[in-house]
């Protein structure tokens, strides 16, 4: 299908122009991560001609690195299924209903997305204080869910605006229940936008750090992105720290994504009907 | 497989036209109200109410004092307040900029990368690698990442320094500090539009583009009038969420500048921030983001009357 | 420095330190001399037991902080291994939360009536966890403290006439200077403001790409914290809004702005910032912290010196920072609490706070050999005698008109405004500010 695309040169120019412009903050990032607190600041000349040192990865290379490893992994994929969960059916029914509840939902999926999330902090405390879910992974799952849940169900909604609702028909005709056919014929149609989906929401969540700190409080539960923000503070930063834990934090996401990525271009073929 | 919406005069695949939601008379559409609940309740306990609350406190004067306390009703007063800030128009004009930036670079930079992307080549294939882990990292990373780049002695200076021209103060200088900004928060959230555009290419049909090569398209034929018009419904929703995106986005803001110098980069969001978090007046923030959310709503009423017309089609 | 490794047993569980970790860099960190010996003393029993609470008293203790350096967190462990001398069953949870969260979070979680049981806190914003009902009082433990009297004034922290914080130790700034720098040039460290900008000129004029400057803009509390000296050098305070007094401040450093001797690019570095450009070597001048000295000592790799701030026609003043220790409102366990923070009180938990390069608080400290063994903290000490004020200042809606200096400070500081504009929107911005 793709081949159908002459990779012209412009294209090839193209996707040097992105490495560049990608690669090169990249390429800084990485390479700090291999210096001595006095070679960052110093200008060009680090660029490219510094003494690289394993020290900041021999300092964050402790059980607490791993430790917050998996708490970040716990608390974006809890995110990621009850995101999931909630969103995805309520994505197809705002693409299948008719009627002003429809253009309402969307409104309100709009509208509560631009709730500052600095402001959630303090209402939310109280909501969570009730349950007893303070302190505790589930909380921020709990949150963190209820952040990304708007912007799921919106981004999900065209996806299943794409599937033909004659196949549903067909189904519906021969007697299924709107539930059968919604989990046995509609959602592997969707499974493409399901899993983009999902994976953008796992990177948000385990990215996400105001919700992490402020709804835990055993040090131990921390994920990584309290961990990276640590480096740096009111009485002293600590750049190579800082980059080495963001980059041992984004190659297991690289692996998922590349993992997920090969699946992906396989399943279209599974799910498109012709 | 992304089917057209509505039903286009010249497709020369009518029976691939689809009216979504509109069946043969018959189709059952109950049942369909309660997939909503679960997502429905479950917001409106953790998302609606803290945007009630919200809005209860920019009616009220809300102090530290008061937080955990009756909150006394002030009308309009903590508006007043918000609009009579010395930095309230400069942050309204910031902020539009700001989504017009971010908004542009996203929809345009990211169907161009999806297109240059498409075709796996060991090339391609690195630089979306490259891209992705760019993507995945949290915008703590990023915004610092690029404000030691944009430093005096940061790359882009010296290599500018190298060819003799001036150095840029990027985040100092005149106005430049708000659009440095919001060309780095571009930057780093144009892949999310890369990966949906990409996800919505692969659902395009496959007939469409043989049939399309077959009749000796070249590249920007095909891109033109077909990859382009089926990308409609995605690039909707993709502004929708972008600009949304936009008008909430602080952390790039709070982490390369501070809002400042000044408040050259204060956008409302910040602004909103500032005077809750570093101010204490949580109301007059509360009515700051208040506003914020009525312009959003102004937008988004327009595309609920959009996708009103699509249903009536 | 004895290679003896202090006998304490860490039993805080901060995420970011492993024993090893620990261990290197409380004796990095502390660079001091005689360190054996300050961190030998927990190991004679002289913590004093202050509280009810029984010495078999079990359960957590949970302390929150914004401690991310090795010495400050060493510092913490310190006091929890004091405390744990005398109540070896509690366990106590040392949770980091960054600077900027930490007192929305305190606030926060007062709406759920929790939070910390002891909170180390130095924000200039502490009044407002007060007003939200998040501290608890410390008068009834202070009235029994035998060392009560130890602690000056200007380091207790009221409301409503009741001790709600004490600060254990002081953190300011002062004037550092590269040594090398200012011998390659011929300069030596100004003393008053008019010695300042001829200074300057002169490293600058030496050609050899050196900064005369490196100095904190943010428009946040880190701004109105580095102007204060300049601009109380010429009589502006928040109680003498002297229009002319600020505009010659402002002028000041409206002047270093265009004249390149700062970097511009200060408005969006913090205090944090200022020293890592300060690290990288070419800088002749800065505005600093105590509490660097540690890493001073770890990263510098050229001599350096340490002066009190250059003095203006009014003299001026200086912040005196650190953060005091409080009690949470809704600890379950006050006795508990306090008898952690008496340790915190205590001679030897005092004298450990040197190991963060802070200043201890105690008056029978001040002349303790440690503290005043130590060159470089001896222009700080210097400093609390004439010039500290109290941080943050109180009285007014102190913090709105805080925010309104800084952001005029960071505008001077990017050459955007100059210092009568700037002096003139800071008396207009201050004046503007409705009552609480």
């Amino acid at each position: 299908m793709t081949g159908v695309m002459r990779y012209t040169w412009p294209a090839r120019i193209g996707a040097i122009l992105l490495l560049i412009g990608y690669g090169t903050p990249l390429y800084w990032l990485v390479t700090t991560s291999f210096k001595l607190s006095n070679d960052v600041f110093k200008g060009l000349s680090t660029f490219l001609t510094f003494v690289p040192t394993l020290a900041a990865y021999q300092r964050i290379w402790t059980p607490s690195l791993l430790h917050a490893g998996v708490n970040s992994f716990l608390i974006a994929a809890g995110t990621t299924l009850l995101t999931l969960a909630l969103g995805v059916p309520a994505a197809y029914a705002l693409a299948r209903l008719r009627g002003s509840i429809v253009s309402i939902g969307l409104g309100l999926v709009i509208i509560l997305q631009m709730m500052p999330q600095t402001a959630s902090v303090i209402p939310l405390y109280e909501v969570l204080g009730r349950w007893t879910l303070l302190g505790s992974i589930p909380g921020v799952v709990l949150a963190d869910a209820a952040l990304l849940l708007p912007f799921c169900t919106l981004l999900l909604r065209p996806f299943f605006l794409a599937i033909p609702i004659e196949v549903e028909e067909a189904a519906t005709v021969d007697g299924a229940s709107a539930w059968r056919v919604f989990a046995r014929i509609v959602l592997p149609m969707a499974v493409n936008g399901t899993v983009t989906a999902g994976i953008i929401i796992f990177l948000i969540a385990w990215g996400e750090f105001l919700y992490a700190i402020s709804f835990l409080v055993d040090p131990q539960q921390y994920p990584l992105s309290v961990l990276i923000a640590s480096q740096i503070g009111q009485y002293g930063n600590n750049w190579p720290a800082l980059m080495s834990i963001a980059v041992a934090a984004g190659l297991p996401i690289l692996l998922i994504f590349l993992v997920s990525y090969r699946r992906l271009r396989e399943g279209i073929a599974l799910g498109s009907v012709r | 497989m992304v089917e057209p919406v509505r039903t286009t005069v010249d497709s020369p695949y009518p029976r691939l036209a689809n009216r979504a939601g509109v069946g043969r008379r018959g189709f059952r559409l109950e049942g369909k109200g309660l997939f909503l609940v679960p997502a429905g309740l479950y917001l409106a306990g953790l998302t609606f109410f803290p945007m009630y609350e919200l809005v209860r406190m920019s009616f009220s004067r809300v102090t530290p004092e008061v937080l955990y306390k009756p909150w006394p009703f002030a009308g309009l007063n903590e508006f007043q307040l918000a609009i009579a800030s010395p930095d309230f128009s400069q942050a309204v004009l910031n902020t539009l900029v700001y989504v017009v930036v971010v908004v542009v670079s996203g929809l345009v930079g990211g169907f161009v990368a999806a297109l240059i992307l498409w075709r796996a080549t060991p090339l391609t294939s690195f630089t979306f690698g490259v891209v992705v882990f760019v993507w995945a990292m949290p915008p703590l990373v990023n915004a610092s990442v690029w404000r030691f780049l944009l430093d005096q002695r940061g790359l882009i200076d010296s290599i500018l320094v190298l060819f003799h021209l001036p150095a840029v103060l990027w985040l100092v200088d005149g106005r430049l500090p708000l659009v440095a900004v919001a060309l780095v928060n571009a930057w780093a959230s144009v892949p999310f539009a890369t990966i949906v555009y990409r996800a919505a290419f692969m659902d395009i049909p496959g007939e469409l583009l043989e049939a399309a090569a077959v009749d000796g398209a070249v590249p920007r034929q095909i891109i033109l009038r077909i990859i382009l018009p089926q990308m409609r419904p995605v690039m909707v929703v993709l502004s929708v969420v972008t600009v949304v995106y936009a008008f909430r986005s602080f952390d790039f803001i709070y982490i390369m500048t501070s809002g400042g110098p000044g408040t050259v980069s204060t956008t409302l969001p910040y602004l909103a921030y500032r005077e809750a978090f570093q101010g204490y007046q949580y109301s007059v923030g509360a009515a700051t983001a208040v506003i914020a959310v009525c312009i959003v709503l102004g937008m988004a009423v327009v595309y609920m009357r959009q996708v009103r017309a699509e249903q009536r089609a | 420095m004895s290679s003896q490794l202090p006998n304490i047993d860490v039993a805080s569980h901060s995420a970011l330190l492993s024993r090893r970790v620990f261990l290197r860099g409380a004796l990095a960190g502390a660079g001091l001399a005689g360190l054996a010996a300050i961190s030998a003393a927990p190991t004679v029993a002289t913590a004093q037991r202050v509280s009810q609470a029984s010495s078999n008293a079990s359960g957590t203790l949970n302390l929150w902080h914004y401690f991310n350096v090795d010495a400050q967190v060493g510092l913490l462990a310190t006091w929890t291994g004091l405390f744990n001398q005398l109540y070896p069953n509690i366990k106590v949870v040392t949770s980091y939360v960054e600077f900027q969260q930490l007192s929305q979070k305190v606030i926060a979680a007062t709406g759920a009536k929790q939070g910390p049981d002891v909170l180390i806190y130095g924000g200039s914003d502490l009044v407002q966890m007060y007003k939200a009902g998040a501290l608890k009082s410390l008068q009834p433990y202070w009235d029994q403290f035998a060392d009560a009297g130890q602690y000056p004034d200007g380091v207790i922290t009221r409301f409503d006439d009741q001790i709600y914080g004490v600060k254990p130790y002081v953190n300011l700034v002062a004037w550092w200077y590269n040594k090398d720098i200012l011998d390659d040039v011929g300069v030596t460290p100004p003393k008053t403001f008019a010695d300042v900008t001829p200074a300057f000129a002169k490293v600058a004029a030496a050609g050899k790409n050196y900064l005369p400057l490196a100095i904190t803009g943010r428009p946040d509390n880190q701004g109105d914290w580095t102007s204060w000296p300049w601009l109380t050098g010429y009589g502006f305070s928040y109680d003498n809004l002297d229009q002319s007094a600020a505009e010659q401040g402002f002028t000041l450093a409206a002047g270093w702005s265009s004249n390149g001797y700062l970097s511009k690019d200060g408005v969006s570095w913090g205090q944090s910032e200022t020293f890592d450009r300060f690290v990288a070597g070419d800088v002749a001048f800065m505005q600093n912290g105590n509490w660097n000295i540690g890493s001073a000592k770890d990263q510098l790799k050229f001599n350096y010196g340490i002066v009190e701030m250059p003095a203006g026609p009014k003299t001026g003043n200086i912040f005196l920072g650190g953060e005091p220790g409080w009690m949470g409102a809704f600890t379950s366990q006050p006795d508990i609490a306090w008898a952690y923070l008496s340790q915190v009180f205590s001679k030897p938990g005092d004298l450990a706070s040197l190991m963060a390069g802070s200043i201890p608080a105690r008056n029978d400290l001040a002349n303790d050999p440690q503290v005043t063994g130590e060159p470089l903290l001896v222009p700080f000490a210097n400093e609390i005698k004439t010039r500290g004020t109290e941080y943050p200042p109180q009285g007014g809606n102190q913090i709105a008109a805080q925010l309104v200096v800084a952001q005029n400070w960071s505008a001077v500081v990017a050459g955007q405004k100059d210092g009568p504009t700037a002096a003139e929107d800071t008396i207009a911005g201050i004046n503007a500010i409705k009552p609480a």
